[in-house]
């Protein structure tokens, strides 16, 4: 394997950068968040945003694709939104010679960046008909699978609080986000910022445009990335680490090893680097792992949570074997 | 390029590595020689030269250890992986072999912290040491082989007390320096055939010797009582400054005219009676008081068969008595014992309710007795009766 040439990751740098600079631009006080979002979406993953009420995910995710110039849909999430609501269905038409033929409506899902807003507050049922979607892309109705426009990423939010009548998403389904993020309230200067320079709380225009190509030009770099052996056997051992891990019922599927390979290489790409180093995969370790963690009714005794876990999962594994 | 980078990490590990494995093996090796030398201290008197040896295993211990130890220096991947780490340099370092990376500036490696472990086996390493010099430098008579023992008795000195007692009866010319002289010789030509082997035949010979002296004093005892006036005693005599001499003037004309064994009455021209009164009062010939023989020693004669009733014994004293045994008065006077029975009501201030009586089965079905009724548990019986009845 080549290492990517300082011409090769330059552009791209650049193009990350002024992403980046749009979206605390457009959003104020959350340049970490920012930048943990663009390195899922560059990991072509799914991420989930959970934070109280106000707190702009939807906003967060609205200039995400304003910015990305991307197909955005977004889907409010309720108690009685059927499956078919999300991927479509098919309907009876009549065609211009007067035959009647089952047609396909593609449901809102059918897009590049899917806003699953309050996803908790769907039934089992319509979460579980993201599963598909959000893993292989696809859409499979009426025996026939149909592919999901590319990229295709899902951001999702949900709230913390006001928990009746919500459902928790599955194992399997949090397990197919890349991250979760959870969006914290910002600090007095960021809100004082906030309510000096916008009006009503709307948000300025980005005033940059990333592009499709551009976006498939960074998404084909971190590809490129290089993942020393060093630091895959790492992300490795930390994986493995979280099954032994105090506290811990279940740990960290494989998933999460590729999430945090992946992860890491977008983080290496967005600071200008051919190659992942130990610091990217602790950047990225507690996004991935948090809520892919199954943490056991000590933890909630010893008022443990993920966080410390995760830390120390990082702490005692070493670097080096 | 690894190389560089790697190589001050590897040596700094090595050196702990070595340093620790040293100090472990000497640890082990002092404990190992300390260990070593106390055996043949405890157990080697004088300790012989070849026992400093067991120093020899410290230097082998220190070696191999040291060695092991260096087998276990971390790989170059491992070192690169570390500076790495240390350094911040975002793969970079770790790439640096990769085809392509002499395009990207060379990161400045950081010589990551290495853990100093051979500190930890300091501890021991000093405490092995000390307890090889306390071991070498403990002094002899701390060890049981190093203490100089006196020599054991080849045979117990068995004529020990008679000799005392001799020599005693000596002093106090209680005895006929001639008998005290044969009596000692006989007990050298005793000691000096004595056979450790054999002790049966010493003890016997002993025996002997002890039975001839307290035949002697028995005569003398009973010679002393014949000539002692009726209004003196012993006691009496003991208290004079020349009783002593006194009782043995007494003694010495008492003799005069008597057998030497029982003070007998002689004839005219005999030295000894005639065996009669001798052969009554175990004096016998015979015998001569040897173990085994007969005569006043039980020795290894045939005990009497009286089957443990001693009573039986013609010349016993015994008399048979009947044994008193607590039944032995009247049934209903006789006390077997206390019960542990209820305690007595009345002490209590408790008083039968009338009525409360408790009829008998069993046999005695259809008879009473005024048998005071007592709840076992108050509390229950207290409760059973204190709940309110709710009927509907």
């Amino acid at each position: 394997m080549t290492l990517l040439s300082p011409d090769d990751v330059a552009p791209v740098k650049r193009d990350l950068d002024a992403t980046l600079a749009a979206l605390d631009r457009m959003l104020l006080g959350r340049p970490e968040l920012h930048r943990l979002v663009l390195a899922g979406i560059l990991a072509r993953g799914h991420i989930l945003l959970e934070g109280l009420p106000g707190l702009g995910k939807t906003a967060l995710i609205r200039a995400l694709a304003q910015i990305l110039d991307l197909d955005f849909k977004r889907v409010q999430f309720t108690p009685d939104l059927m499956p078919s609501d999300i991927l479509g269905s098919h309907i009876l038409e009549t065609g211009p010679d007067g035959n009647r033929t089952m047609a396909f409506k593609p449901g809102p899902v059918f897009c590049n960046l899917l806003l699953a807003d309050e996803i908790n507050r769907a039934s089992p049922k319509t979460q579980s008909a993201m599963l598909e979607t959000m893993q292989e892309r696809t859409v499979t109705l009426m025996g026939v699978t149909r592919p999901l426009p590319k990229p295709f990423f899902v951001l999702a939010s949900q709230n913390p609080i006001e928990l009746e009548g919500t459902y928790p998403l599955p194992e399997a389904q949090t397990d197919r986000f890349i991250f979760k993020l959870h969006v914290s309230p910002p600090d007095a200067a960021t809100l004082t910022a906030i309510i000096t320079t916008r009006s009503h709380g709307d948000m300025p225009e980005s005033g940059f445009s990333l592009g499709r190509d551009s976006l498939e030009r960074a998404l084909d770099t971190v590809g490129k990335v290089l993942l020393p052996e060093a630091v895959a056997g790492w992300i490795g051992r930390l994986v493995a680490a979280t099954h032994g891990a105090k506290y811990v019922t279940c740990g960290a599927s494989p998933r999460a090893a590729i999430a945090m390979a992946e992860s890491a290489r977008a983080l290496a790409l967005m600071d200008g680097r051919p190659s992942v180093g130990f610091d990217d995969v602790r950047k990225v370790a507690f996004p991935v792992l948090n809520h892919r963690l199954i943490l056991d009714y000590r933890a909630k005794l010893d008022g443990v949570d993920a966080r410390s876990v995760v830390d120390g999962v990082l702490e005692s594994t070493p670097v080096a074997e | 390029m690894a190389d560089q980078v790697t190589k001050p990490v590897m040596r700094a590990f090595r050196a702990d590595l070595l340093a620790g494995g040293a100090l472990r093996g000497f640890a082990f090796g002092a404990a190992v020689a300390a260990c070593g030398l106390l055996a043949a201290r405890a157990f080697l008197s004088p300790l012989p030269p070849v026992a400093f040896a067991v120093f020899a295993v410290v230097p082998v211990c220190v070696l191999v250890c040291a060695l092991r130890s260096l087998a276990r220096a971390p790989s170059v991947a491992k070192c690169l992986a570390l500076v790495e780490d240390a350094s911040h340099a975002g793969g970079l370092i770790l790439a640096k072999d990769v085809p392509g990376a002499e395009k990207w500036p060379s990161p400045v490696s950081v010589a990551p912290p290495i853990p100093i472990t051979w500190r930890r086996s300091v501890p021991a390493a000093i405490a092995s040491l000390v307890s090889l010099v306390a071991v070498a430098a403990a002094p002899d008579d701390w060890f049981a082989a190093g203490v100089q023992q006196p020599p054991a008795p080849a045979f117990p000195d068995v004529t020990a007390e008679i000799k005392n007692e001799l020599a005693e009866l000596e002093e106090a010319k209680s005895l006929d320096a001639e008998d005290i002289k044969a009596l000692q010789e006989e007990l050298a030509r005793i000691e000096k055939e004595a056979d450790p082997a054999s002790p049966g035949e010493t003890l016997d010979a002993v025996d002997a010797v002890r039975e001839k002296l307290d035949a002697l004093l028995d005569i003398d005892a009973q010679a002393a009582k014949r000539i002692l006036p009726k209004d003196t005693s012993f006691a009496t005599l003991a208290t004079k400054p020349d009783g002593a001499e006194m009782l043995k003037k007494m003694l010495d004309e008492s003799y005069e005219g008597r057998c030497p064994h029982c003070g007998a009455k002689l004839g005219d021209g005999e030295d000894e009676c005639n065996g009669d009164c001798c052969a009554e009062e175990g004096h016998a010939e015979e015998g001569e008081g040897k173990p085994g023989s007969g005569g006043i020693s039980r020795g290894r004669d045939d005990a009497a068969m009286n089957y443990g009733n001693e009573a039986k014994l013609g010349a016993s004293k015994l008399k048979d008595l009947a044994e008193k045994t607590e039944l032995s008065g009247k049934p209903s006077e006789t006390k077997v014992g206390e019960s542990i029975s209820e305690e007595d009501p009345a002490k209590h201030g408790i008083h039968s309710a009338p009525g409360a009586t408790r009829a008998i089965g069993g046999r005695n079905r259809g008879t009473s007795a005024n048998q005071l009724v007592l709840p076992r548990h108050r509390g229950t019986v207290k409760r059973f009766f204190d709940i309110e009845r709710k009927t509907p």
